[in-house]
Order: structure tokens, then C-alpha cells, then sequence
């Protein structure tokens, strides 16, 4: 299998794809679900291709060819072998081969897979690592590399679709539904991944990152996020006071605080993450402060509410404070 | 001999004789205007004809432009007492009312502002809307400030049906609400002048607000009352009730009554509070609703929180349910109305009504006065 993979991607390479592998593609395989997919694709592409440049040569044939070939193409057994028998061998045969290929999915699942629920809200990703110490998180899933991972896909408004090209399929996110999706990652290593599915305004603004960890960074990771939020420093305590007074905990939860709300995503440790606004601006200080001012200008109509009149100063220290929840 | 139809003028001749006649009246009426022989002075009045005759298009055009309003429920304390407080302020200048002559100037404007308390009856509900709304033209009557606001609108209509053959004693109550019955006491009392619009409808040191649709300032954050004081004035927060009052004030008069009404004790009495039976009130006020979007009221609006918004414990429900409406048509969405703005948009009118209740149920939190 492992052999057979890597010939193709030799191919896709000869073939110049290998201009387009980053860390969002279906062309760079990060795991076998994705391999999987990206084998498929290349024998569709690949045997697609064959085929249309058979019929190319028949057409060609047919119209200028030596008036025998042209005999032998307009009769009977050629309209019987090349119309009829041929398709239906080949696309039974790929039928069964997509079947055999994909049902291998639910099969090499680990007996106990690391359990993620991640709910698609306009526009941004909750995510919550289940288990006896069930937490949350939102718009960066942070996964052990070479460890099975069953996703739970809900959504909390309309169809999203979760995609992470690099890993697995897309999968959509149903409204009263929940689907799986299982995925591996070979390798630590980070990727994108982005709604495949319109979902409003914003739907382009609504990405998110995997983070593939080795187990060992995984636990401690898992330790960590789980917990309490820690204690801000002294010059981020003013940054807490105006989070609090402002209102900011009705929406947000930071947990070990008297922030509690679920509305919008958890920031217990949202100075760990590398990105914010699901995936739309790094995560410094400054950006923090902008989102903080003009959230609907930067992803318009987004639940959160238009904080526009708090001065830059306000904005900042809280970003600060932000920033230090690691 | 009979008349022929081949001896009328063609239409050829017909037509050059009208254009003519039309050249002709349009050119003696630049060379009227421009002689400035018409006299327009105020002084001199209308010919009788011209008056009659402005007053039937004018009654006309009203009529005609107020067919399709429907008139609400009018016959309401709380509407009428506020209407009351503006009257005094932003018409009986002009137009007077029992036992208060009005300003002698506007007296000789042309035509003059009728006096309302004998003249109302011979309009229609629609119509008394339709023209505070609009104002008319020609006339020095102004269109309302706000012209979002019909609700304000109404107040004052609700008004102005009371006004038919009203008393001296009863007009001079209703219009000059908590303040003394005598105006100069207050200001004599050390009570800033400026105050003495506040009072017409808000509380004073002895007395409730005078109508549940206005809120209590008594102990409300100064920071808040300042930030609104100049939204008011600015027209950011729209009011054709409030603008004219914010907009005389200055810098120093809009802090000194922050610091007045934050100081002030709030006094006992008429919160119109109505039981939130559902729970549901307490339960968005306290925890939100997190299916719903709609976060705890009181992360912004409870004791902990920044003076920019105000407290809310206390306030009249109906206040409270009227505000919240506004945000849902639309209104408040500038400045720090904009913050709550998408918020109400979440709410059904079954929350509204039940935090508004919740929120009159509570008491009134001191906010401890200027900082």
C-alpha cells in the first residue's frame, strides 16, 4: 500500500502538481484516511484521462482514419465492446474499489480513539475534547500524531462542512444531525482547514488549524487546556477588570473566573492559540485589540456584539489580558 | 345664420393663443414679484379670500395625508403625563394653554399658533399626529426632531386630546410635573436652573418620574448619564422629546446634573412592577440564554459593571419595554446603543416583557454617586 502511495505521488509529481502542496491541499497526505482519498482521486484522474484520450484517438480514427479502421469501428462489436462492456466493467470495478477503499476507513480505527466534538456556529468552530474531564475549546483542534480521532460534527445553526484537506474528506455539519469523521495524522505537523460549505455572510472567514502533537506533547497539552485559567499578572489585572466590567463574560467563559458565558468560544487559554477569529489574524496583542473595536468591520454581521466606543486603551489591556492566558 | 364648425379657429389658432396668454401671465407675474409690490409683512395679515382659502388646502392636505394612520390607544396616564412635561417646554411657548398666556412674540407670527385648549376638538386624532410629525409648512409650526419617534409622538398627542377644555389648575399640574407649583421656588430652592426641565418629567428630591415610559435617574451611573446626555444632544440618540432639551446644555450644565441625579437619593414608590411568574426574566437577566444568543443582562447592566452602562434594577418595566422595542425597530443603533442593539434583535417580545418585569421588580441599586 505504502509503496504503491508514494509511486503515485512520484507520478502526481511528474505530472507538476506538486506546485500546489501546502498546508491546505488534498495533494499532501498527512494520514492514511487522506491517502486514501488522494489514491482515488488519482486513479479517477489518472484513469479519466486515459480514457479520454482512447476515445479522442477513436474519434480521430473515425473521421480521417484508413477506411478498414473505419469499418471496424462502425461495426457492431465495437458499439457492443466499447459502449457497453467496457463501462460497465470499469465502473463496477471502480465502484467496488471506492467501496473496498473507503469502508477500510472504519476499520483501522483504533478500539479506543481520542473522542472531539466540534460544532460549526457562524462562523467559527467550538470544539470540545470529551472524556471524564471534558472541556472546551474553540477554532484549533490539537490532535496526537499516529492516534485515531472520531469527530462528532454538529452544528449549532446551519449546514457547515468540516474539511481539513491535508487529513480526510469533507464532511458535512447537519442541523439536528451528528456525523463522524475519523482522522489520522502520520506526522506532528500543522495544516488548515476551512468550512466547504456556504453558511453565510462570513462563511468565507471561517477557518481553523489542526495541530498534530506527539503523544507526549499531546498529554501535557491536554493537561494544561483542561485546567483552570491562570492568574493574570499585575499589569494584566487591569486588562481583567475591564473584561469583567465590560460585559465581556456574558458571551465568553474563562474558566476559573466569574466568566461564564457559552455564547461565544471559550478563552480559558486563548493566549495558547495561534490564531483568532477562526483562523482569520494571528493572535498578537494589536490584532486582539482591533477584533476587540471593530469585529464587524473585520468579519461583518458576527455575533459578537460592536464594541466600537471602548478607547484603544481599553482594548489593549484587555487584549493584554487576552494574551496572557496562555 | 348658424354657427359653423368651419368658423371656429382651427387648433392651430387655438393653441398660439394659449401659449401666448400663458407667456403672458408668467411674465406679468416676475415683473409682481420682482416690483416687490406684494406686501409680505406679518403685521398686515391675509385678504380674507386668501386666508379662507389657505385654510382649506391646509385642511385638505391633512386630511388627505393622515387617511391611513390608526390611531393607537391614547387614553393613557403615562403617555399623557409626558406628553404633559414636553408640552410645556417645546409648544406652550407658542401656543400657550389654561392659564398661561405663551411668549407675545409668537403671538404676532402670521398666521398666529392657535390656542390648542379651544381649537383641538375640530381635529381628528390622525390629524393632531399627522401635523406634530410633520409641522406644516408656511406656518412656523416645526416637524418633530426625531421623526423615528412616533411613539413620542403620540405622547404628546395623547396630550393634546386632554387638552379640550382643560383648567388653568389641572394644565398647570400636568405640565410642570414634580417641579413646585410655583416655578421660580425651585430655582430660588438652590435647584439649578437647568433642572427645571429635568423635572418636568424625571424625579426630583421628593418625587417619582412622573410617567412609567420615563426612567428613574436617581442614583444612575454619571458616567452613563453624561455619555446619554450628549447622544441626546447630538441627536445619535434619537428623541424629538430629549434633543431639545440635551442640546441647550453646555459641558458643565450636562455634569452638574450628572452629578446631581447619581447623587440623588432614589425615592420609594410607584415602580410598576409587575410579578416575572414565568421565571423566565430572572433566568435571562441572571444566566442569559445561550440558545438564543442572548447574554446575561447583567454582566453589563449589574452592580460590578462599568459606569459606561447603566443600572437597570428599579427602572419602570414599561420604560424598559418601550427602550427595548426601539433597539428591535431599528432605533439606538449609534454609539453605545449599538452594543445592545444586536442583543434585542435576539430577544422575542415574551423575554422583553419578562426581564423588563424582572428588572422592576429589583431594588433600585445606588451607584454611590460622581466618582
Amino acid at each position: 500500500m505504502k509503496k504503491r502511495c508514494t509511486a503515485l505521488v512520484i507520478l502526481a509529481a511528474s505530472l507538476a502538481l506538486t506546485g500546489c502542496v501546502h498546508n491546505q491541499s488534498v495533494l499532501a497526505p498527512g494520514g492514511p484516511e487522506a491517502e486514501n482519498w488522494f489514491v482515488l482521486t488519482l486513479v479517477l484522474v489518472i484513469g479519466a484521462t486515459v480514457i479520454f484520450a482512447a476515445v479522442m484517438f477513436f474519434v480521430a480514427v473515425a473521421m480521417r482514419g484508413p477506411a478498414r479502421l473505419r469499418a471496424l469501428l462502425a461495426g457492431e462489436r465495437s458499439i457492443i465492446g466499447g459502449g457497453l462492456i467496457f463501462p460497465t466493467v470499469t465502473l463496477s470495478a471502480l465502484l467496488i474499489y471506492g467501496m473496498v477503499l473507503t469502508a477500510g476507513q472504519a476499520h483501522n480505527a483504533d478500539s479506543e480513539p481520542l473522542r472531539i466534538t466540534v460544532i460549526g456556529e457562524q462562523w467559527w468552530w467550538r470544539i470540545i475534547y470529551e472524556g471524564p474531564n471534558r472541556f472546551e475549546t474553540a477554532n484549533e483542534l490539537k490532535i496526537p500524531a499516529g492516534r485515531t480521532v472520531r469527530l462528532t460534527l454538529k452544528t449549532a445553526d446551519v449546514i457547515h462542512s468540516f474539511w481539513v484537506p491535508n487529513l480526510a474528506g469533507k464532511l458535512d455539519m447537519i442541523p439536528g444531525r451528528e456525523t463522524v469523521l475519523t482522522l489520522d495524522a502520520d506526522e506532528p505537523g500543522t495544516w488548515r482547514g476551512q468550512c466547504a460549505e456556504y453558511c453565510g455572510g462570513a462563511h468565507a472567514l471561517m477557518s481553523f488549524q489542526v495541530e498534530a502533537l506527539t503523544q507526549e506533547d499531546f498529554s501535557e497539552w491536554l493537561e494544561q487546556e483542561g485546567g483552570d485559567a491562570v492568574q493574570p499578572t499585575a499589569n494584566e489585572q487591569q486588562g481583567q477588570a475591564l473584561f469583567q466590567e465590560k460585559g465581556c463574560g456574558g458571551c465568553h467563559a474563562v474558566r476559573g473566573t466569574r466568566a461564564n458565558g457559552r455564547i461565544g468560544p471559550d478563552l480559558t487559554h486563548f493566549g495558547s492559540r495561534a490564531t483568532l477569529a477562526a483562523a482569520i489574524l494571528p493572535n498578537t496583542v494589536d490584532d486582539t485589540a482591533n477584533w476587540i473595536r471593530h469585529n464587524q468591520t473585520l468579519k461583518p454581521q458576527n455575533l459578537m456584539l460592536p464594541y466600537d466606543n471602548l478607547s484603544d486603551e481599553e482594548a489593549r489591556a484587555i487584549a493584554q489580558y487576552l494574551a496572557g492566558l496562555k | 345664420m348658424g354657427l359653423r364648425i368651419a368658423d371656429l379657429p382651427s387648433w392651430r389658432a387655438f393653441a398660439l393663443t394659449f401659449a401666448l396668454l400663458l407667456v403672458m401671465g408668467a411674465a406679468s407675474g416676475v415683473i409682481f414679484a420682482a416690483a416687490g409690490v406684494y406686501n409680505v409683512a406679518a403685521s398686515k395679515g391675509h385678504w380674507a379670500v386668501t386666508r379662507a382659502l389657505l385654510e382649506f388646502g391646509m385642511q385638505r392636505s391633512v386630511d388627505t395625508h393622515s387617511l391611513l394612520i390608526e390611531p393607537p390607544d391614547i387614553a393613557d396616564p403615562d403617555m399623557i403625563a409626558l406628553g404633559a412635561g414636553h408640552y410645556r417646554g417645546a409648544c406652550a411657548p407658542c401656543h400657550g394653554g389654561p392659564g398661561f398666556a405663551g411668549n407675545p412674540i409668537a403671538a404676532n407670527m402670521l398666521p398666529p399658533p392657535p390656542r390648542l385648549e379651544e381649537d383641538i376638538s375640530e381635529l381628528k386624532t390622525r390629524q393632531i399626529f399627522w401635523i406634530v410629525k410633520h409641522g406644516l409648512k408656511y406656518t412656523g409650526m416645526p416637524a418633530w426632531p426625531a421623526q423615528n419617534r412616533d411613539d413620542e409622538v403620540w405622547s404628546l398627542v395623547a396630550f393634546l386630546q386632554e387638552l379640550d377644555g382643560m383648567g388653568p389648575d389641572r394644565f398647570r399640574l400636568l405640565t410642570t410635573g414634580n417641579l413646585a407649583r410655583d416655578e421660580a421656588a425651585p430655582v430660588a430652592a438652590g435647584i439649578p436652573s437647568e433642572l427645571t426641565a429635568c423635572m418636568r418629567c424625571h424625579e426630583s428630591e421628593t418625587a417619582s418620574p412622573v410617567s412609567a415610559l420615563v426612567p428613574k435617574l436617581a442614583g444612575q451611573n454619571r458616567e452613563y448619564l453624561v455619555t446619554s446626555l450628549r447622544a441626546f444632544a447630538t441627536g445619535e440618540r434619537e428623541s424629538g422629546i430629549m434633543q431639545p432639551v440635551a442640546a441647550e446644555l453646555d459641558q458643565d450644565d450636562i455634569e452638574r446634573l450628572a452629578d446631581f441625579y447619581s447623587r440623588l437619593q432614589p425615592t420609594d414608590g410607584t415602580t410598576t412592577a409587575g410579578a416575572d411568574t414565568s421565571g423566565i426574566g430572572k433566568q435571562i437577566a441572571r444566566n442569559g440564554r445561550a440558545e438564543d444568543q442572548i447574554p446575561a443582562c447583567q454582566s453589563c447592566h449589574g452592580k460590578d459593571a462599568s459606569p459606561q452602562f447603566p443600572r437597570l434594577a428599579g427602572q419602570p418595566e414599561r420604560y424598559l419595554r418601550e427602550q427595548l422595542r426601539l433597539w428591535k425597530n431599528g432605533l439606538r443603533q449609534a454609539g453605545q446603543g449599538a452594543i445592545m442593539a444586536p442583543i434585542a434583535n435576539r430577544m422575542n417580545n415574551e423575554q422583553i416583557a419578562a426581564v423588563a418585569q424582572w428588572y422592576a421588580s429589583m431594588p433600585l441599586e445606588h451607584s454611590g454617586g460622581g466618582q
